[in-house]
Order: C-alpha cells, then sequence, then structure tokens
C-alpha cells in the first residue's frame, strides 16, 4: 500500500505530523480532523508543522521579514509541505514575522 | 554508584563529574540542573542524561560526555538539548566539542573561534552542514556492499568498492572544506539560512584517490563538461536528492580526491563515511559526503543545490534586501580571498605596554594568499603581518605579527589577505540574495587598560 519513497514511512510527514497531534493533547476519542488543525494557534501550527521534517532552531534563529517568510514558505511547499491550507499558511507566516523578524532580539 | 542513590540530581552530578566534567562542565551542570529540577525527579540513568541531552544513552557512549555535551545554542541563552538521536550519535561518533548548534535536524553546527587555531583542523572542531539526514551505512559504520559509480558521458560505467578505493594510490592533502553560506549572519539586511558567523570552516587532512584517477578508467567522452555528485543520505521532505557538480577541469584537477580518511581515521559519519569527495577551495557543498554516484553531464548539472538561488550568485552587484530575477542567477564556485584572526580572541584584554601576538588563517579558493596586512585603527593604517606558505595548494596558511599596544583605549584588530591575482577583502560585507562567500575583513575588538 505504502511505497517507501526517500523516507521511512515513520519518517514521513503525514505520519510525524500524526504522532504530534496525538502526544499533544488531542482528548482521547476525538477524530484528528483539519478543523481542529485549524483552532491551533500559530505557534502550535508552527511547531507542528514545521518540525514535522526539520527541528525548529533553524527558522529560530533567523530574522526575516514577511517576504522573506513568505519566499521561504514558497520553498517549503515545493519541497513537499503541500498539506497546508492558505489560511494556516498565513497564521505560520504571521507567527514568524512577529517573532523572528528583523528587529527581533537575537 | 549505589543504586538508590540513582535519580537523583545528586546521584548525576557525581556520575558525570566521575566521568570527567571538568569544573567549568561541573558550573554549567549546576546551573541547568537548577533549572530543570523543576520539572521533577530526573528519571533513572540514561533516561535522566538524556533528557538533558547528554549522549545515546549507553555508558561507553557517555565516556568523557561533557566537553561535548553542553554545547552553546545559537542566540539562545542557555545550552540547547540535543534530542535528535542522530544529531547525538553524530557529536558522539566524531567526539565534538564546543559546536555552535544552530539545528539538530538536519545538522548544522559551526566551530567557535577559539577552537580553530590548529592549522590542521581536528576531528572534533570540524563544523558539520547537513541538507538532509545521514546514511544508515554511516550510523552502522558498516562498509558492506558501498561502492561507488560513475556513469553518463563515459566509454564505460565503472563503480568501485571500499576496498578497491583504498588499494589504489592514494594522495593526503590538506584541504579547506567551507560552507558557501560561512558569514551570513554578519549580512545585513539578514539573509534566509543558517546563521555562520567565521567558524563554518574546517582545514582538515584528507586521503583518497584523486577523482581524475577514477575518470580516466570510466574514460570521459568529449561530451562530458560536468559533474553531478550523489550521496547515500535520506531526503527530508519529500523533493529530490541534494546533487551539486563541478566543471570537468576541476573534477580533473589533481587535489579533487575521493576521500575515505579524515586525519588519518575513517570518516566520521557526520563528515560522509565511509566515503566523501573533497573539492578544495569550493563551497562546501561540491563536497558531496556519502558519496555513492557520480554523473557526468554534457551541461551544467542541474540538482537540487545547482538551481533557482541555492548556492548561486547575481551576475552583477545587487541592492542589498532586493531579489534580483532568476535568470541573472549563475552557480556559485570557487570561493574568494578570506583571512580569520584566531588570536586574540574578542573582547580580549591587555595592560599598557604589553606586546599581543596576533595569529591567524589566510586562504583564497583557487589563489594563493600572498600579503597579510592588519590594521588597529579602524582601516586607516595596515602594517603587514608574516605569512606563511600553504602545506599544500589550497591549504589555508598562517599568519602572525607581534602587536605593540602602547596606549589604553577601545582597539579593534583587523586583518585583510591580498592573493597572488592581486584581490583581497572588502571591509564592509557586499550583500547578495542567499548570502554566500561572506568574506568581509574579520574584526576582533580588545581592550587596552592603563598599566
Amino acid at each position: 500500500m505504502f511505497k517507501r519513497r526517500h523516507l521511512p514511512l515513520w519518517l514521513t510527514p503525514p505520519a510525524l505530523l500524526a504522532t504530534w497531534l496525538v502526544a499533544f493533547s488531542v482528548p482521547a476519542g476525538n477524530m484528528i480532523t483539519p478543523a481542529h488543525a485549524d483552532e491551533m494557534t500559530p505557534k502550535q501550527l508552527f511547531n507542528i508543522h514545521c518540525a514535522a521534517c526539520h527541528s525548529i532552531e533553524l527558522p529560530q534563529t533567523q530574522r526575516l521579514g514577511r517576504n522573506d517568510w513568505n519566499w521561504v514558505m514558497d520553498d517549503m511547499v515545493k519541497y513537499g509541505m503541500t498539506w497546508l491550507t492558505p489560511e494556516q499558511r498565513e497564521k505560520i507566516v504571521d507567527h514568524l514575522v512577529e517573532n523572528y523578524g528583523p528587529d527581533a532580539p537575537r | 554508584m549505589k543504586k538508590t542513590d540513582q535519580g537523583t540530581w545528586e546521584w548525576l552530578r557525581s556520575y558525570t563529574r566521575d566521568h570527567g566534567a571538568s569544573p567549568q562542565d561541573m558550573e554549567i551542570f549546576d546551573e541547568v540542573s537548577s533549572r530543570r529540577q523543576f520539572f521533577g525527579q530526573v528519571g533513572k540513568g540514561g533516561a535522566a542524561l538524556a533528557l538533558l541531552g547528554f549522549g545515546a544513552g549507553t555508558e561507553a557512549a557517555m565516556q568523557g560526555l561533557f566537553g561535548r555535551g553542553m554545547i552553546p545554542a545559537a542566540w539562545a541563552s542557555e545550552p540547547v538539548e540535543i534530542t535528535d538521536e542522530q544529531a547525538k550519535f553524530m557529536l558522539a561518533d566524531s567526539g565534538k566539542e564546543g559546536l555552535i548548534v544552530y539545528n539538530q535536524r538536519p545538522m548544522n553546527a559551526e566551530t567557535p573561534v577559539a577552537n580553530l587555531k590548529d592549522a590542521v583542523t581536528p576531528i572534533k572542531y570540524h563544523f558539520i552542514r547537513n541538507n538532509d539526514l545521514i546514511s544508515e551505512r554511516a550510523m552502522r559504520k558498516n562498509p558492506q556492499g558501498y561502492k561507488l559509480e560513475i556513469e553518463g558521458e563515459v566509454n564505460k560505467k565503472v563503480s568501485f568498492t571500499l576496498d578497491q578505493l583504498q588499494r589504489m594510490k592514494t594522495v593526503t592533502y590538506r584541504a579547506p572544506i567551507e560552507c558557501g553560506g560561512n558569514g551570513r549572519g554578519r549580512f545585513d539586511p539578514p539573509v534566509r539560512g543558517n546563521q555562520w558567523m567565521y567558524g563554518a570552516i574546517g582545514n582538515s587532512e584528507w586521503t583518497g584517490v584523486p577523482l581524475a584517477d577514477l575518470l580516466k578508467e570510466a574514460g570521459l567522452k568529449s561530451s562530458a563538461i560536468y559533474t553531478g555528485h550523489y550521496g547515500e543520505e535520506p531526503v527530508l521532505g519529500d523533493r529530490p536528492p541534494f546533487s551539486r557538480g563541478i566543471p570537468i577541469d576541476k573534477a580533473m584537477e589533481k587535489h579533487t580526491i575521493v576521500a575515505f580518511k579524515m586525519n588519518g581515521q575513517d570518516i566520521p559519519a557526520a563528515h560522509g563515511y565511509p566515503v566523501r569527495l573533497v573539492v578544495p577551495g569550493w563551497y562546501g557543498s561540491a563536497s558531496h559526503k556519502w558519496l555513492n554516484k557520480i554523473v557526468i553531464r554534457d551541461r551544467e548539472h542541474d540538482g537540487r543545490g545547482m538551481t533557482g538561488y541555492s548556492y548561486r550568485m547575481p551576475k552583477y552587484p545587487v541592492a542589498p534586501g532586493s531579489r534580483p530575477p532568476e535568470e541573472d542567477m549563475v552557480v556559485g564556485g570557487p570561493w574568494p580571498v578570506k583571512s580569520l584572526i584566531t588570536g586574540p580572541l574578542a573582547d580580549s584584554e591587555f595592560k599598557v605596554g604589553q606586546t599581543a601576538k596576533v595569529t591567524g588563517h589566510a586562504w583564497a579558493g583557487e589563489n594563493e594568499v600572498k600579503e597579510m596586512w592588519v590594521s588597529t585603527d579602524f582601516g586607516l593604517n595596515w602594517t603587514k603581518a608574516k605569512l606563511g606558505k600553504p602545506h599544500n595548494k589550497y591549504s589555508w596558511q598562517q599568519w602572525e605579527m607581534d602587536l605593540k599596544l602602547p596606549n589604553r583605549g577601545y582597539y579593534e584588530i583587523w586583518a585583510r589577505a591580498v592573493d597572488d591575482k592581486g584581490n583581497t577583502q572588502p571591509i564592509i560585507q557586499p550583500w547578495n540574495p542567499r548570502a554566500y562567500e561572506g568574506n568581509a575583513v574579520h574584526r576582533v575588538p580588545i581592550m587596552v587598560q592603563p598599566a
């Protein structure tokens, strides 16, 4: 059913995302739906979706304006981050600009 | 060790002290543990150490865990917890000490200037720059079944096992391997990517077979103009494998080698076990780690890392913060001339009348450094330093001078290299969209106090 491509199955973004969602306090018995995901704060969206592939120190150590964060997000979509809704993406960019903008302390 | 004591911070403290922690390490331990204790009691044995991010959880792996365990996080006020399994393995496997970790997965970590004094960079101080994960083979140190294939624009496809490579005529060279983005943290406005400052460079000693010898066995067709490199590393995300290449002339240059030893040892996992390319003087990304395939191309290679803005420079100078169209970007290759001050360290204090020994390295991509100049008055006056010859072509060169400090005050030591083509380093960093080739003059502030 699943064909192994570059990553072992447990490392694929959806699998990691599911792990994170389960680990992060979804009440027992609830289905994990996109609707639930959308209720997450921008910070939670950032932590969960970005960490599906890489650890999040990488964005956290950068200081970029909105254009550049959008440029980064464009590339992340090219790299396989295809599951984000436009609303989720916007919230993540807002979070990045707000916390890791050019004027944020290093 | 009394079993009943396990699981207490006191036990963990004794354990770490008994395993070789220095007094400074213990100070850091005390600071971190006092911060962590509100999370509750520690787990048992390895679990406790894993909580602090110290290693793989076995006693053997934890030998000498301090010194490499507490790693300052870039821009962070407290040591980063290394939690990623591959990251932990890589750091332990190569005995890394004091790296500044920017990211764990993929692993990206630079060496503080204080640890870059050596002419030959020890493995423990060599930076790590990964684009993806590291190979299963490197994690297991298993040479079985390894082979390097060469195909594409060649007369016959050839492959080499590790054993075959090791039985060929080998060469050993010292080679600077420097991430194309080293110095990015000094660009203004800031640029996306790892915020490397000075230490994404190492000049270790590499042993292997000249790539030219392997290409001769395959026989290059007249259509062969470029290489494309591939490795065994698993890809992060859903994207093509990382794959850069070099023009065929550089591939045939005798210092471009397929290496299997670093400083006389098997190449550590983080640095490309069992085999990697070493393309001295060029962006580090050309020196593919975990190398298992080279495709000879009849055009400029177009793998991931060759197109768009990745490892590419604008054809003309661009305004800081701007983005030229993609078609105005060209593939980056050799590093421009550059130098580093390894002593004194930033913020050192001296007394009036003292003489400071200023030391450093200088290197220049495809060229040789011919002159080294030092200024302590913001570039108004420059004094020539004593400069050594490279150990072999490409290797970084050592320089030094005695700097008299007759007056009190704040000074900056500036160092500027000039290569044999007359190129020198800019005082202010010119800007490009991905912040490659950062080679602005290194500035080291010092204070001279009244005697």
